[in-house]
């Protein structure tokens, strides 16, 4: 974990309130796996105060990529930021996906901005042996990935509104998908609103497929020193009844967790 | 011949540190969390987190709500309690070359006693903070600090069950704090720490819900320096023992303020999460002032306000 001034070598455009926002971060890079994020102070004013976490979206040399999507004044104050100018960033931090194996296939289900983390990913399989599936709202919310290290990767997509690929829920492919036989050799990886998230674990286990989720929390410190980042844990897994997302996940065996509990909604 | 540079070290009653710089208890874990990046040797100490004597889970999230300069926070004092604090942490933390402080949470008198008595012995813990002032829990913390008699009967049964320093943690939260740290200094506490966070509450206006599912949580940060401030000045003339003051320092100009306002030394907390790096930039940022306003000894800044 290096906390490292890094310069803006591109903060580009990229879908609706979309952003590419590329850092060189020659230290972070050097040990940053999938999953795992980084934390961004955005001024070194006092408001807005805390750091934004962000997923670590791929890596080029000392290249460090990140896709965000602007949801309140930190974002806007990140998408303003031009060329050049330098921002703090601490990482990389938490514990990211466990890589598929040689022999397993890996189903990738994206919703909206959960495709962030997942592009990384996917960048590290083999595009053979990888199915990445990718619902957002509208065709213009479409992040194309094929310009971030994923040339050789089709998106199975599905938009909420039908204006491109498949209409509705992107959870309706993963479902016709694990209806197909071969299914064993399977493992799922998600990252996206929580509704969806909760659907795809639901049809995980319904099909005794594993499923590794990256998860979001509020968070102050980002190392596992505030405690602020707990989301409730599975009982029968762990008994302190808390996980913490910043320093346990972000990213999480589905089983961890009690997602009846879970629920970012109040943030 | 090696250069004079400032002496930034500083007493606390029996406490000698280095300098003045320690981290407040909940904010940098046990040191380790952030060892990449801040050598906790270079502190005057360290506080660490809240420590009870069963491990708690804390309260339900969301426990975080950023704020405008600030975050409000209800965790609960989750910790990993005693015997974990003991087996995990500790052998790591005697290894430390810095003061290693313990703050410690209570349910009841008793169990203040308890933590107290079970740390005894242990010579590479340099003394306790006691917190009666946490609002975030039921039971207990905030209960103690914002009443006189029962502030000094907790000091009392920490006094009787240790043989360290005890520093006691004030609340903010009270209408004269004066009569509070009157009270455990009669009780013999050797030093006061303020101030803990200010009790606050924030509400989503889509969800009409309370942003913390604790409803309240504790304000910390810059949002708070003014108080936190004024708070230690008052409390400063009030005792006569060491005060620690803190709340919302972020650099070493805000640290300078706490030390002209009469504390001997100075917590940083929230900052930690902002910038990790603030630690290590107060130390040097005393020594380059002190150098640069011809102070051979920090400690002849303490108190010295102007009025
Ligand atoms: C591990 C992790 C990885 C993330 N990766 C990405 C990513 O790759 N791309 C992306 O666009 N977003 C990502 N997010 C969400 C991103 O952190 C928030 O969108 C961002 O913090 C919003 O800041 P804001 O000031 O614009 O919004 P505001 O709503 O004004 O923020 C107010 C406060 O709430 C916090 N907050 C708001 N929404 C979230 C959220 N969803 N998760 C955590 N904290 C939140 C903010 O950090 C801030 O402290 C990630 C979150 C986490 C926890
Ligand atoms: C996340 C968090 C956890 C905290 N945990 C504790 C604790 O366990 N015990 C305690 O006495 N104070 C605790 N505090 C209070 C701080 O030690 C400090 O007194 C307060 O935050 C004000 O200082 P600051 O504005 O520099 O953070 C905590 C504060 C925060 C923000
Ligand atoms: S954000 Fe501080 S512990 Fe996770």
């Amino acid at each position: 974990m290096i906390d490292q001034k890094t310069e803006i070598i591109i903060n580009k455009k990229i879908a609706e309130a979309t952003y590419l926002l590329g850092l060189n971060a020659h230290k972070i890079v050097s040990t940053a796996k999938p999953g795992q994020f980084v934390m961004i102070r955005l001024t070194s004013e006092n408001d807005p105060f805390l750091r934004r976490p962000f997923s670590i979206s791929g890596i080029l040399e000392d290249r460090l990529f990140i896709i965000y999507r602007v949801i309140g004044q930190g974002t806007r104050i990140l998408s303003s930021l031009q060329k050049g100018e330098s921002i703090q960033t601490l990482g990389p931090l938490g514990k990211g996906f466990t890589i598929p194996r040689p022999d397993q296939k890996a189903v990738l289900v994206a919703g909206g901005l959960g495709i962030a983390p997942l592009v990384f990913l996917a960048q590290k399989i083999d595009p053979d042996r990888l199915n990445f599936l990718a619902g957002f709202r509208s065709a213009k919310d479409v992040i194309d990935v094929r310009g971030l290290g994923l040339k050789d990767v089709e998106l199975n997509l599905a938009t909420d509104d039908h204006s491109l690929g498949q209409g509705g829920a992107v959870t309706n492919i993963l479902e016709d998908l694990l209806f197909k036989p071969g299914r064993s050799e399977l493992t799922v990886f998600s990252c996206g609103p929580l509704l969806m998230l909760k659907q795809v674990v639901k049809i995980t286990k319904k099909f005794r497929i594993e499923c590794q989720v990256s998860l979001e929390s509020n968070m102050a410190c980002g190392v596992g020193a505030c405690q602020g980042c707990a989301i409730e844990s599975a009982s029968s897994y762990d008994t302190s009844s808390y996980l913490h997302v910043c320093k346990d996940g972000p990213v999480f065996k589905s089983e961890a967790l009690d997602w009846n509990k879970y629920d970012l909604k109040k943030t | 011949m090696t250069l004079k540079k400032p002496d930034l070290s500083v007493a606390l009653g029996p406490l000698k540190l280095k300098n003045p710089v320690l981290t407040a208890s909940g904010t940098f874990g046990y040191g380790q969390e952030f060892l990449d990046i801040i050598d906790p040797n270079i502190l005057g100490g360290i506080v660490v987190k809240g420590l009870s004597l069963k491990p708690r889970a804390g309260n339900p999230p969301p426990r975080i709500i950023e704020t405008p300069c600030g975050m409000l926070n209800s965790i609960g004092l989750a910790n990993i309690g005693l015997d974990a604090f003991l087996q995990e942490k500790l052998p790591w933390l005697r290894d430390l070359n810095t003061n290693v402080i313990v703050n410690i949470y209570g349910h009841s008198i008793n169990e203040y006693g308890a933590l107290a008595s079970s740390l005894k012995g242990i010579k590479e813990i340099a003394a306790l903070e006691v917190n009666i002032s946490c609002p975030n829990v039921e039971k207990g913390g905030m209960a103690f600090g914002t009443d006189p008699d029962a502030s000094a009967r907790v000091t009392e049964e920490v006094l009787k069950n240790s043989d360290k320093p005890v520093i006691v943690k004030l609340s903010p939260n009270v209408t004269d704090i004066r009569v509070i740290a009157k009270a455990v200094e009669n009780a013999g506490a050797h030093a006061i720490s303020l101030i803990n966070t200010l009790t606050g509450m924030a509400i989503d206006i889509k969800t009409r819900a309370p942003k913390l599912a604790n409803v309240s949580g504790g304000l910390s940060g810059p949002a708070i320096k003014p108080v936190a401030l004024y708070l230690v000045y008052q409390v400063v003339r009030a005792v006569n023992i060491p005060v620690i003051g803190g709340g919302g320092i972020m650099d070493y100009q805000d640290a300078l303020e706490f030390l002209l306002a009469g504390a001997s030394a100075i917590q940083v907390g929230t900052a930690i999460f902002v910038n990790p790096g603030a630690i290590s930039d107060i130390i040097e940022g005393l020594s380059t002032y002190c150098k640069t306003e011809g102070i051979f000894e920090i400690k002849t800044i303490i108190g010295d306000l102007k009025e």
